[in-house]
């Protein structure tokens, strides 16, 4: 089938099952309160109470990061090689 | 939309956020106006900004701008006023806000935003400056701007006006208003004055005149630890002092609107409610007092 | 435009202020002529601020990190690339590419990809609300579909990615626990993969924005009408795959809210 005809024919089909409309206008209109997500602008300080307020307590020269251990990141798993790589810096380092 | 005011009721709201928004939406209307922080709802479109429009359908809605800056020396870029411009059109509101800070400047030669709410020194050549911020952004937006006294944790040496004087002095070059943040002026009085708060609530809101008030913010925020200074988080109830602090401003200032600004650890809808209803009972009393 | 020269900056009080907040090396705290305790409330802060915006942002790179890992992080990318758009909404669109250039985007390499995933996701939850032009569908039977261009709507995202993303993504988000699980046991699988593409979309039927994979053909298909060829060239790159239905896809469209418009050139 030429193009043309592909075209013509999907948009026929299309109109002949009702599926033109778009999906709001099928009665199940999402609440939009329940959608949004948290702001991230504010007018109060976050330096007293926010658990995440701390220096960081990471020191980067010493690679003496806890990489992922509590991240699904530990699950999924990184590269074999990165592995390796983290494993003789481990043993460099003791 | 408008309200029909008489001459003692005082319009009373909440600040909205996020956890309230089903609240907001599906519960009968208990509070006169809605406060929300316009850089929330700078995107085109999406879930935040239909909420928005359909509390706007319901309520007066106030916008109270957190990054503004107009106290910077760095002029205040075009895209951010234009997101502003873009939002008050959409929305209409019957007030606009922001702070008496500074938050844009430059960092190795780059524009940087500070993220936060940054002190300005108290001086002439700041008013001057600020003054024509002040003044291009009302013309720009076409509305006159309500100008909040802020929390601080460091002091300028340069400063030698009090803020009450640096914004009164600004309202009257430029025509805008105080928001007069009654729990800012309780952290400032901790943090630099030796902390008699009802003093210092006192000669702050004795300083301004008394036409130059449009608003007031109530707030409450988490006691300092000994010789920690106290951090303006809005994760509290009001504290006793403001409540004192307000009655005087009322009593000065007449029926001005009175936001109930909670941000942190936020508690249910009702516990807001329950908070204007507070501070809606305490203005009518001052102001049948007054009126009698 | 900055109408203050180098000098006046260096000597203005806001400057000061700005950098003894930035840049927190000891020394400069102790040097900085402000009180220490204010300068550190502000200090973190910024940094809670930051943090809480990227978040928000990118809520799959965060499960997949270690808090102490991610605190590093934030507080790297703010100073590589400081807020400057008064939004924190709007801050983030490099931290995709920042992650790629860390050590742990190189032992993770999906991070990055999970990242530019999640930004497509938080810029589709605020973008515009497009819905599709209905009357423009008659182009199709009008015209000739040499000269049909679709102009998708802003929140259709579509991008190729050697990283299992769907699943990934599904694993964190799915509201139903066993589809998470299940979701994470194929990523894991498709990690352990020697080679692995996947086409990827995001958009946005009414207010959820919403993620899939496409198949290779629909992927082809979508690339190339996003890439501004005309309906007759896009369906020329799929005319061998048995697979590919125009009817079906212009049905799911439609029911995506995918089309903004379709136009005549």
């Amino acid at each position: 089938m030429n193009n043309k005809l592909l075209v013509s024919a999907a948009l026929a089909a299309v109109i002949s099952t009702g599926g033109i409309a778009p999906a709001e206008a099928a009665g199940k209109k999402e609440k939009c309160y329940g959608v949004a997500k948290a702001a991230q602008n504010d007018c109060a300080n976050l330096a007293g109470t926010h658990s995440c307020a701390g220096q960081s307590k990471v020191d980067n020269d010493k690679g003496e990061w806890k990489l992922v251990k509590k991240g699904t990141c530990s699950t999924l798993g990184g590269l074999s090689k990165a592995e390796a790589k983290k494993l003789y810096k481990a043993k460099k380092g003791a | 939309m408008t309200m029909s005011v008489t001459h003692n009721d005082v319009m009373v709201g909440v600040g909205l956020r996020h956890p309230n928004f089903t609240d907001i939406l599906t519960q009968t209307k208990q509070v006169d106006f809605v406060e929300v922080h316009s850089e929330n709802f700078f995107g085109k479109g999406g879930a935040a900004l239909s909420v928005l429009t359909q509390v706007r359908e319901m309520y007066p809605v106030s916008l109270h701008s957190t990054s503004m800056g107009l106290g910077s020396k760095q002029n205040i870029p075009m895209h951010y006023l234009a997101c502003l411009k873009a939002l008050t059109e959409k929305i209409n509101p019957f007030l606009m806000s922001e702070h008496a800070c500074f938050t844009w400047g430059q960092q190795q030669g780059q524009l940087i935003h500070s993220g936060d709410l940054l002190p300005i020194a108290h001086t002439q050549q700041t008013l001057a400056k600020m003054s024509e911020q002040v003044d291009k952004v009302q013309n720009f937006l076409g509305r006159q701007l309500i100008i909040e006294n802020v929390s601080a944790y460091i002091k300028f040496d340069e400063s030698y006006l009090s803020e009450a004087d640096f914004l009164a002095q600004l309202c009257q070059r430029t025509g805008a208003k105080v928001l007069l943040d009654i729990n800012n002026i309780a952290v400032n009085s901790v943090n630099f004055e030796g902390g008699n708060i009802q003093q210092s609530v006192a000669d702050y809101i004795n300083e301004l005149p008394i036409e130059s008030v449009a608003q007031i913010h109530l707030a409450g925020c988490t006691e300092p630890l000994a010789g920690e200074m106290t951090i303006d988080d809005h994760a509290c109830p009001v504290s006793d002092d403001v409540w004192q602090g307000y009655k005087q401003a009322i009593a000065r200032f007449g029926p001005v609107p009175t936001l109930i600004e909670w941000d942190s650890d936020l508690p249910k809808w009702s516990v807001l409610v329950d908070e204007a209803q507070k501070a809606r009972d305490i203005a009518h009393a001052v102001l049948a007092r007054k009126s009698k | 435009m900055n109408d203050l020269s180098n000098n006046e900056i260096a000597k203005n009080e806001q400057h000061l202020l700005l950098e003894a907040i930035w840049n927190d090396e000891s020394s400069a705290l102790a040097q900085c002529g402000f009180n220490t305790q204010g300068i550190n409330i502000y200090r973190r802060n910024l940094l809670a601020n930051a943090q809480r915006a990227l978040n928000i942002s990118f809520p799959t790179v965060f499960e997949l990190l270690d808090s102490d890992i991610s605190e590093s992080l934030v507080y790297q990318f703010l100073r590589l690339s400081p807020p400057n758009l008064g939004d924190w909404t709007q801050w983030g669109g490099n931290f995709s590419r920042f992650l790629s250039t860390t050590e742990v985007g190189a032992d993770y390499p999906y991070l990055a990809d999970c990242a530019a995933l999640d930004w497509h996701m938080h810029c589709a939850l605020h973008g515009i609300d497009q819905t599709l032009a209905s009357s423009t569908l008659q182009l199709f039977s009008e015209s000739e579909p040499e000269q049909l261009f679709i102009a998708f709507n802003q929140n259709v995202k579509v991008f190729k990615t050697a990283y299992p993303l769907t699943e990934i993504f599904q694993a964190h988000h799915h509201s139903n626990e066993l589809k998470r699980e299940a979701a994470m046991n194929d990523a894991k699988k498709a990690l352990s993969r020697d080679s692995f593409e996947q086409i990827v979309m995001v958009y946005r039927p009414e207010f959820q924005p919403k993620v899939t994979t496409l198949s290779a053909s629909e992927g082809k298909f979508m690339l190339a009408l996003l890439a501004g060829k005309s309906l007759s060239q896009s369906l020329d790159t799929v005319k061998c795959d048995n697979e590919f239905s125009f009817e079906q896809w212009l049905f799911t469209a439609i029911e995506r809210n995918l089309i903004n418009i379709i136009k005549e050139k």
